[in-house]
């Protein structure tokens, strides 16, 4: 992709809240940035992250594990993750795998 | 003329023969297991047993009863020798068993120091005591050369299984210094039984000169020489032969007996005393791999349990301690002793400091060497059947070995106590921990079985991956081929033996039921098959792979490794290139995973520096069985998937793989794994831990999907 942005997520931290803005594609290649990123935040004792997937135009298992992965350690530090805008196929596996269901999720 | 009849065993031979047995057999094992319970050497009890039921108990306070149960007849005393007889081959066969040629290789400086000072000192020191005694402790006082070489040799021995038992019991043994105790035993040893063999051999000459002398010797070395070159190669193949064409337990028991019997012949024929020849075939046969840990358990269970107690209880039979009450023997007796105990130390830990070991170290092994428990009681039995021994020097001979095994232990549980691992030696034990667990590492005997061309070349890359790293691994490869064509079972063994060196291969006509006969072979004690079999599209078809290959996974007694490539998938190229590549490990968090952890891990280490192995674990979405809130149960399937990948990822690193990890979220594991699969492996390892149940190979629904998908061979460890 020629306009392919040159970082997968930019972060944007709040009082109240960070939003973490992903970009193109999230798979097994990157996922591990945006682990790192969430448990980074988890540690920071971050209350509410808010992952913007508005941008999002793919997601993989790896990139699912990674949100996941990054929910758990935030939840046990106290805090929330929030998924913005998930759109195309993004929307779509997280409605076929039902994570729709379990994770707060904002249209 | 050879129609003489000879007088067969009269029945009341055989009644006393079979009441002996019994009774000996049953007091010695009782007071064996006793003074084990009160944790001293066995032996002492076995001995014990010999001197309750013999003249120093029983023949005193009930002679009557003794001479009827014990007749001092020759050919009713020969009977019970040729049991004792059994039970000091068996012993040796034992201790030959236990020499680890590849210990004492390893540790052969330190301990040969070692060992040449705890013989020389103590043979010099009895050597001249052998001179000095008075000449009524001389059995025949014109051999007294004989004799001062024989109290020499008798001072000089030590016992392994003393040392052995104790270093195990305070878990030391695979420590430096139990290493290094146990080489230095081992030495012993073999230099107490040549010295013997040489000392018996002058005795039964009856001129001692240096012809005699020189002859004995000669044979020795001609005998130790034949036995490390050609009789070793020749016990290697005679066993290998009967275990491919025969196989199974009995047929190596009966030829280890057979091989220590013959070679008992040779060395006794030559005066060299039966007890080097058994030595010998113990050690020759110890080295055979196929003859193993468990093999050898078997037949010391025998030894132990039967024939050996009941030779240490004919030993103290024979000797009535009453003799050791009159002062001057008791005299001799503790000089002797202290002889026997100053004399070891004075040498084993002059040895160990000349190989700049530590004080407690030096003085642990100066303990442990002292022990001289059942070795010493073989050796004075020889001495008395060869008259070298007056039944007064037998007796204290018998009180060195049993005083000087009861000391052994408190000594040396004391003096290791002191002795502290290393930080390399503690990293050592961890290693060795781990090998001893896994599943690669403790792999002895692999079969590859071939029945196409194309097969040969995946599955032969894989096991040379697989064991590039081991060195003790033994291939065999069994090529099935058609009634008139050999061709192709040629080419296969040709690539093969190109990629495996030094694997056996053997050669069998295909006949109605090839899986039978593959499985026949796969019954002979592999601790691992591995199958090639074409990649099928698990449609659910009436089999996996085909008809034989389906079969002989079912059938399979030992744990596989199935190796599935898709069509036309360019396997060489692939594998050959498997260095920069990446193998993935789907893990479901069962018991199987770390077999296939480890063979991806082993492969990865076979193929060089820059494999990467893939740890992944799938946590099945929630899908629309939960409502919104119930999230708990979806971050718990996380943080255990997080827990498994770690803890096998561990291992990985721990072995030097380059381990990566992940835990994936999709809505069908196996999707997510072919995926996976095509985005970023060149070799799927899964393990599965399924039984088959029906007509089908099966190894559970979503590896038969992994395997009948995938874009790379899979290879699908079955370890049951």
């Amino acid at each position: 992709m020629p306009d392919q942005p040159a970082s997968l997520l930019d972060l944007e931290r709040a009082t109240s809240e960070s939003v973490v803005h992903l970009h193109g594609e999230v798979d097994l290649f990157n996922a591990s940035t945006l682990r790192r990123c969430l448990e980074e935040l988890a540690e920071a004792g971050e209350q509410r992250v808010v992952v913007d997937m508005a941008d999002l135009g793919f997601i993989d298992s790896s990139g699912l594990g990674a949100l996941v992965g990054g929910m758990r350690r935030l939840r046990r530090a106290g805090g929330e993750v929030v998924l913005r805008s998930p759109r195309g196929q993004a929307a779509k596996l997280l409605e076929v795998t039902g994570l729709e269901n379990v994770l707060p999720v904002e249209r | 003329m050879f129609t003489a009849v000879i007088k067969p065993l009269g029945e009341h031979e055989l009644y006393l023969l079979l009441l002996q047995f019994v009774l000996l057999l049953v007091v010695a094992r009782a007071l064996g297991v006793a003074a084990t319970r009160m944790g001293l050497p066995s032996v002492v009890g076995e001995l014990l047993a010999g001197f309750i039921l013999g003249p120093s108990l029983l023949g005193n306070i009930a002679p009557g009863a003794f001479g009827a149960i014990f007749p001092q007849r020759p050919e009713q005393v020969h009977l019970l020798e040729v049991v004792s007889w059994l039970g000091v081959i068996m012993l040796l066969i034992l201790t030959g068993l236990e020499t680890d040629v590849g210990l004492i290789a390893r540790k052969g400086k330190g301990a040969a120091a070692i060992s040449l000072g705890g013989i020389a000192i103590p043979f010099a020191l009895g050597a001249g005591l052998g001179f000095l005694l008075p000449g009524d402790f001389v059995a025949d006082p014109h051999k007294r050369l004989v004799f001062a070489l024989f109290i020499g040799t008798a001072m000089s021995i030590s016992a392994i299984p003393v040392i052995a038992k104790v270093l195990m019991e305070m878990n030391i043994i695979r420590r430096d210094i139990g290493q290094i105790t146990l080489a230095a035993g081992m030495i012993d040893d073999t230099i107490g039984w040549i010295l013997l063999s040489v000392v018996a051999g002058l005795a039964s000459s009856g001129t001692i000169n240096p012809l005699t002398a020189g002859r004995s010797i000669l044979y020795v070395l001609l005998v130790l020489g034949i036995a490390y070159t050609i009789g070793r190669r020749l016990v290697s193949l005679l066993i290998r032969t009967l275990d491919n064409q025969i196989g199974g337990d009995m047929v190596k028991i009966t030829a280890l007996m057979a091989l220590a019997l013959g070679f008992g012949a040779i060395t006794q024929v030559l005066k060299l005393e039966a007890v080097l020849g058994a030595f010998i075939a113990g050690i020759l046969v110890g080295q055979v791999k196929r003859f193993d840990a468990r093999l050898r358990h078997t037949f010391e269970q025998v030894a132990l349990g039967v024939f050996a107690p009941v030779f240490f209880a004919a030993s103290g039979l024979r000797v009535d301690l009453g003799r050791l009450a009159k002062p001057k023997v008791l005299g001799i007796g503790l000089l002797v002793l202290a002889i026997a105990i100053v004399g070891k130390f004075v040498g084993a830990y002059a040895g160990a400091r000349a190989s700049r070991m530590g004080h407690w170290e030096a003085l642990s092994l100066g303990a442990g060497m002292n022990a001289r428990g059942a070795m010493e009681i073989i050796v004075a039995t020889i001495g008395l059947s060869r008259g070298i021994l007056t039944p007064e020097m037998y007796s204290i001979i018998l009180m060195v070995a049993i005083v000087t095994s009861l000391m052994a232990p408190p000594i040396l549980r004391w003096t290791l106590g002191h002795v502290e691992p290393s930080e390399e030696e503690k990293q050592r034990l961890e290693t060795e921990d781990r090998r001893r667990e896994g599943f690669v590492s403790n792999l002895k005997r692999v079969l590859l079985p071939v029945r196409r061309e194309g097969d040969a070349d995946v599955a032969a890359k894989l096991v040379s991956l697989l064991v590039a790293e081991e060195d003790e691994v033994e291939v065999t490869s069994l090529y099935l081929h058609r009634d008139g064509d050999r061709s192709a079972p040629e080419r296969a063994k040709e690539s093969i033996d190109s990629q495996l060196e030094g694997a056996r291969s053997r050669v069998k006509l295909e006949e109605e039921n090839p899986s039978k006969t593959i499985l026949d072979e796969a019954g002979k004690g592999y601790d691992l098959m591995v199958l090639a079999a074409p990649q099928r599209h698990s449609d659910g078809g009436s089999t996996m792979f085909d008809r034989v290959i389906d079969d002989v996974i079912q059938g399979s007694p030992c744990p596989l490794l199935v190796v599935s490539s898709p069509d036309g998938d360019d396997r060489d190229s692939r594998l050959a290139t498997l260095p920069g590549h990446h193998i993935l490990v789907p893990i479901s968090g069962g018991d199987a995973d770390r077999y296939a952890a480890e063979v991806a891990f082993a492969m990865a280490a076979g193929g060089g520096n820059g494999t990467v192995v893939d740890v992944v674990h799938v946590v099945s979405g929630p899908q629309h069985t939960l409502r919104m809130g119930q999230d708990d149960a979806l971050l718990q399937a996380m943080e255990i998937g997080e827990d498994v990948v770690a803890n096998i990822a561990e291992l990985g690193r721990a072995s030097g793989a380059s381990v990566e990890t992940d835990v994936l979220v999709a809505e069908q594991p196996e999707h997510a794994i072919i995926e996976r699969a095509e985005r970023r492996a060149d070799l799927i390892v899964v393990a599965s831990s399924r039984k088959p149940v029906t007509q089908r190979a099966f190894f559970g629904h979503r590896i038969d999907y992994v395997v009948g998908n995938a874009p790379c061979p899979v290879v699908v460890v079955s370890a049951r």
